[in-house]
């Protein structure tokens, strides 16, 4: 298990603007935090910055106390740190076996990628199932399987999760929040991003308010549940309590 | 009937060839986005160089590619980390590599005109001027040799795509680059090896043409655009397309070159190509993109 800390972090596209503005935010091994902010806060932006998809302007990230910033995507996964990324990034001409073969590409011992794929199909008998069946013939809900799955063949220290419910049903997400639950329970640092703010803090142990780049308000999940501006700005309206019931 | 059988032989065997012309450049378009127009004229360079083994040295064209294909194999790779890696980040990475790639076809072309003037070339082993007599049905050998090597020159690249680990991670990054980054694929080193397999291809796909065709600095002008036609109307960045593309269109105009002559054939891939963008603008086996 592992600490992931961003101290001071500025990132953004290209030569445009900074999409973060020296966030800084630490996510304590073992525990389950979820990012929650309106669209265009930058919640998705402070993931590609820790798998090293865009590289920071400013500021340092570290896991355990190393630094890893400005690394390589590639290096960043030999460090230990994997993404699911909003558009479950699944190669679409491939089966569901290559997918999840492909998500070892960095194991040269074939016996612990196959003992690996074991564990992921008897976890997930589904994709033993569809394991010859090409990744874009699944379903939102498959495919999303096939995505996280490719986590478990990594056994990352940090798992960073972009909007997994993005586009499900709301049978078949919540079917993927309890499958990050039980990644969480095997020992997994899982840094979410989920625009269902409810359904992503009922799911983490820590929530992180984010707004314009910067750490708003950050908390056990619990308590950003019952936090009456949060509940009001970013929770929506069935997260509102009757006027009597609002704490003084 | 018999004619029939002739053209589709000639077609076949003649698509063969643009198939392996066809897949290099449709596998760096499918890995970079790259759209090589430099492609053509590294296979005339390496038809100079199969040219000139067999006649200063005696060495057949087929054994020529021992040299021609890890030759320009290093040139691909020397290519994309001299000039494609330091753009691989720009925001007109795609318009930036068609200018990029023009330059280089000029100046290959101003060498190779420089060194070899532009007379025309082409080798002359026994068999390319033989044929097979079946029947009524001719079969010229030089044809059919080439035809043969090119199928083993794509089942050799269909086996590294399909059962090495370098070629999971080119398929990968074809795919989807971002997925493969984040499995771990370092694309950068996988888009220089695709870019020298590529490469590789147009070396073997030069000593095919140092017999098959008479060639000059400017020929791949020609050729270019008829590469371009075909893996487009196949899809670009489809391997699968390039194939059928490359057969089917080959077959098509040897058929067109027997009802109406010659000088029809290549407006045969032009209207493919033409037809194509109307009705089916990613092409046969491409992947519609949207915006």
């Amino acid at each position: 298990m592992s600490t992931l800390t961003l101290d001071g972090v500025r990132a953004g596209y290209g030569r445009g603007p900074d999409i973060l503005n020296g966030i800084s935010m630490t996510v304590e091994s073992g525990t389950t935090c979820c990012v929650i902010g309106p669209n265009g806060a930058g919640k998705s932006t402070i993931l590609k910055v820790v798998a090293g998809l865009v590289r920071p302007r400013e500021g340092t990230i570290t896991l355990d106390g190393e630094r890893v910033d400005g690394r390589r995507p590639d290096q960043m996964i030999g460090t230990g740190i994997c993404l699911v990324p909003q558009d479950r990034s699944l190669f679409p001409e491939m089966t569901v076996a290559e997918n999840l073969r492909m998500a070892g590409y960095l194991i040269t011992d074939k016996h612990r990628l196959e003992t690996r794929l074991d564990a992921v199909y008897d976890r997930f008998p589904l994709l033993r199932e569809r394991a010859h069946q090409r990744a874009r013939t699944l379903s939102g809900g498959q495919q999303q399987l096939v995505a996280l799955s490719r986590a478990l063949i990594l056994e990352p220290r940090i798992l960073l999760v972009d909007e997994p419910s993005l586009g499900l049903a709301p049978l078949v997400a919540d079917q993927i929040f309890d499958t990050l639950r039980q990644f969480n329970e095997l020992g997994m640092t899982i840094l979410l991003v989920e625009q269902n703010a409810r359904k992503g803090l009922e799911t983490a142990d820590v929530g992180f308010v984010v707004d314009l780049g910067r750490e708003k308000f950050q908390g056990p999940a619990d308590t950003i549940l019952e936090h009456p501006e949060i509940r009001e700005l970013y929770l929506g309206r069935r997260g509102r309590r009757p006027k009597q019931g609002i704490a003084p | 009937m018999t004619d029939i059988v002739q053209l589709l032989i000639l077609g076949i065997l003649l698509g063969g060839v643009y198939g392996v012309m066809a897949t290099g450049l449709t596998l760096v378009y499918g890995v970079m986005g790259v759209v090589n127009l430099a492609h053509a004229v590294v296979m005339v360079a390496a038809a100079y160089m199969a040219f000139f083994m067999w006649q200063d040295w005696g060495v057949d064209p087929f054994v020529s590619m021992i040299a021609t294909i890890p030759v320009f194999f290093a040139v691909g790779m020397g290519l994309y980390y001299v000039f494609f890696q330091r753009i691989a980040g720009s925001a007109r990475f795609g318009e930036m590599t068609v200018l990029l790639s023009f330059g280089l076809a000029l100046v290959i072309e101003g060498v190779l005109g420089f060194a070899f003037t532009g007379i025309y070339h082409t080798a002359n082993p026994g068999y390319a001027t033989k044929t097979f007599d079946i029947g009524s049905v001719i079969v010229p050998k030089g044809q059919l040799y080439a035809f043969v090597a090119s199928v083993v020159l794509l089942a050799a690249l269909g086996a590294i795509l399909y059962f090495t680990r370098v070629g999971y991670a080119i398929r990968a990054t074809m795919q989807n680059a971002t997925a493969a980054q984040i499995v771990g694929v370092n694309v950068n080193r996988v888009s220089a090896v695709a870019f020298g397999i590529g490469t590789a291809m147009a070396g073997a796909a030069g000593s095919l043409m140092s017999y098959l065709f008479t060639f000059f600095p400017g020929a791949h002008w020609q050729f270019i655009a008829l590469l371009l036609a075909l893996t487009v109307v196949g899809g670009l960045g489809s391997l699968r397309g390039a194939l059928v593309g490359a057969i089917g269109l080959s077959v098509a105009a040897a058929f067109v070159t027997d009802l109406a002559g010659p000088n029809w054939s290549y407006l045969t891939f032009y209207l493919a190509l033409f037809v194509v963008l109307l009705v089916r603008p990613q092409g046969l086996f491409g992947r519609k993109v949207s915006v």
